[in-house]
């Protein structure tokens, strides 16, 4: 502790704290990086939240065949006051990056539909009611888009937060995913997903809402390189019945699946469960590794091992990883797959990507965050998530941030993504098809998991 | 190029490491500093509102990064990073940006600031670093001038019992220094 005697002049607590701060300000970086990155994030989360429902921007919809009229009923759903637009021509809205699982009670007013180079609507050639949705190529060239063929619908209340969750389809009934090659203007029909609780809630009451869809897709360009993303759609107005069923949307009979009214809805039966499901679980409680500390991943300690899929996801450093020059900066994709057998419910962390570099079995840069998440996040089975990193060809090891970290030398370096990983919630299917409880964490307990996920390393060169 | 990127952009450019300087402040951590601000410039600008004015954005911008950092604290899933400010041993002591240059005296500021909770030292930081008066101090963080003064009263108490007196620029803190050495 302090063994210094106090001063008996006064101490000027403003200056102090002024000098302080003028210290960290002339230490901080030059945010050239951080500039990008904010405004990359910024457009990606206006992507999600830009105008509101009902505004301007919604006119957006018009390229799926939409209109707001009669959307909000029975219970009318109020249209939010629109933000300003600047612009009275709405911006072309790409499909989201990554996996999009809205939480229960996210506010969903200011999503925006996707308009290109696809777009999400009604299908108002089917009669069946079949495919009451439609994927159309909003562009001037050919595309495939490939996709489960089934829309993610999300029921939204009168203030335009997520009323139901989404009902994921089995995976053991799933067929394998419909390409459509489709030629400018030309659609792909699509089912729907049921819709299903919040939490311990019982199902969103039968009747009308209005509702948001989503569907993940790889989209490829007849010449180009595929791009996965998910296409948002909608609002629409749907009809729900008391099994959490899609029976109507803007007005079209959809055709639903025979009721089963002991089945809950978050945990559809196989008709013919197989005998065995290679891959899935003996039992409902998972048996997690020793978790990746924070302390396992500071410059000195040994490379990191590989988490694989033990905590019931895995990361891997997706692409190639570019020679680097010393100091250089090259942005680099992780990816996240949940495994396929695995329901989850966890911390957020899509925003933290993160990094060590090893050489010769020890790590060497270590320029892990301190911060904190607001967020959680549903994973579906054999979902996947894309996140970035930016790797910096500097030797980082002061967890603290009061140093300059140093080139690295040339050689050869592993890389290691690393990824927080924080479980509160899972549910895991079993051998038979079936699918165990829900394992939640208890209220004021730690995560069920709470590490870190580690790639495969990569080898990359500084030159 | 929109509205709102001039705007960010000029914030970034100009404001941005004032903002870093705020934030440490908060935090204790540089990089951790960092974090904050961007987060509190994400926070900012991707719901539009006051997106188009500087002055307003950068405002906001300060009070994303307060709510960042204290929501931090009151969350139970604190991730890892911040834990060295609680720690006493020597590979946690404070020491901060550009520690090379720093003084003796600042380096006991920034040690002491450490001792603080979470919400001491954003009343520490508002009131005598912002210069905000007890009434906006209470306004920022959503408490009543008395226990912002309660806060800081408590605050100036500890800081003082490691620090000497401390001349606070009001006379609205009943300060008793606790002096001595330790």
């Amino acid at each position: 502790m302090n063994d210094k005697i106090p001063p008996s002049t006064p101490l000027h607590l403003d200056a102090a704290l002024s000098e302080i701060a003028t210290d960290a300000s002339r230490a901080a970086s030059d945010g050239l990086t951080g500039s990008a990155e904010v405004r990359r994030l910024v457009k990606r989360s206006r992507r999600q939240r830009a105008t509101a429902f009902g505004s301007a921007g919604f006119v957006l919809l018009g390229v799926a065949g939409i209109g707001l009229s009669g959307v909000l009923s029975p219970a009318p759903v109020e249209i939010l006051p629109a933000p300003p637009v600047p612009s009275p021509t709405p911006e072309a809205v790409e499909p989201l990056d990554g996996a999009f699982a809205p939480a229960c009670g996210e506010d969903l007013s200011d999503l925006l539909a996707t308009t290109t180079p696809v777009a999400l609507g009604p299908d108002t050639s089917d009669g069946t009611g079949e495919t009451p949705l439609q994927v159309t190529n909003t562009g001037d060239t050919p595309l495939t888009v490939a996709s489960a063929g089934r829309v993610a619908v999300y029921l939204l209340d009168a203030e335009g937060k997520v009323a139901s969750t989404h009902v994921p389809d089995d995976p053991a009934t799933n067929e394998a995913p419909q390409p459509f090659d489709l030629a400018p203007g030309e659609s792909g029909g699509l089912g729907l997903s049921g819709v299903g609780p919040c939490g311990d809630a019982a199902l969103p009451a039968a009747g009308t809402w209005s509702a948001i869809g989503s569907l993940a897709t790889e989209t490829t360009p007849a010449d180009g390189v595929a791009a996965a993303g998910t296409v948002v759609g909608g609002p629409w107005t749907v009809t729900v019945d008391d099994q959490g069923r899609v029976t109507s949307l803007d007005g079209r009979t959809v055709a639903v699946p025979p009721a089963q009214p002991d089945t809950p809805p978050e945990v559809p039966e196989t008709p013919e469960p197989p005998t065995y499901l290679p891959g899935a679980f003996d039992s409902e409680k998972a048996t997690f590794p020793a978790p990746v500390e924070w302390e396992d991943l500071q410059c000195g300690s040994p490379a990191p091992a590989a988490t694989g899929d033990g905590a019931l996801a895995r990361l891997k450093v997706a692409g190639p990883v570019p020679v680097m020059s010393g100091s250089s900066e090259k942005s680099v994709t992780a990816r996240l797959t949940t495994h396929a057998h695995a329901r989850l419910d966890v911390v957020d962390w899509s925003f933290l990507y993160e990094y060590v570099i090893s050489q010769d079995g020890v790590i060497v840069s270590s320029p892990l965050i301190a911060t904190d998440s607001y967020e959680n996040a549903e994973m579906q089975p054999g979902s996947v998530q894309d996140g970035r990193f930016t790797l910096a060809a500097t030797a980082s090891c002061d967890p603290y941030g009061t140093s300059t970290p140093q080139p690295l030398p040339p050689g050869t370096y592993q890389l290691h993504a690393i990824y927080p990983w924080m479980i509160d919630s899972y549910a895991l299917q079993q051998t038979d098809g079936t699918w165990g409880r829900t394992i939640q964490r208890e209220a004021g307990a730690e995560a069920l998991f709470k590490g870190r996920l580690v790639s495969a390393p990569v080898t990359f060169t500084v030159q | 190029m929109a509205r709102w990127e001039q705007v960010l952009d000029e914030i970034v450019r100009t404001r941005r490491r004032a903002l870093v300087g705020y934030a440490y402040l908060l935090c204790g951590d540089l990089r951790e500093a960092e974090d904050l601000v961007q987060e509190g410039l994400v926070r900012t600008f991707r719901r539009g509102r006051a997106a188009t004015d500087f002055q307003l954005a950068e405002s906001y911008v300060r009070k994303a990064i307060l709510t960042t950092y204290l929501d931090g604290f009151r969350r139970q899933r604190h991730w890892e990073g911040i834990r060295h400010l609680f720690s006493g041993s020597d590979e946690t002591e404070a020491t901060g940006p550009g520690t090379p240059a720093a003084t003796d005296a600042r380096l006991d500021v920034q040690k002491a600031l450490m001792t603080l909770a979470p919400r001491e030292r954003a009343c520490v930081v508002l009131r005598y670093y912002s210069d905000l008066t007890i009434r906006q101090v209470g306004e920022q963080l959503s408490l009543s001038e008395g226990t912002v003064k309660r806060y800081l009263s408590d605050a100036n108490s500890k800081l003082a019992a490691s620090l000497g007196p401390i001349d606070t620029p009001s006379d609205d803190l009943d300060v008793t220094p606790l002096g001595g050495a330790r």
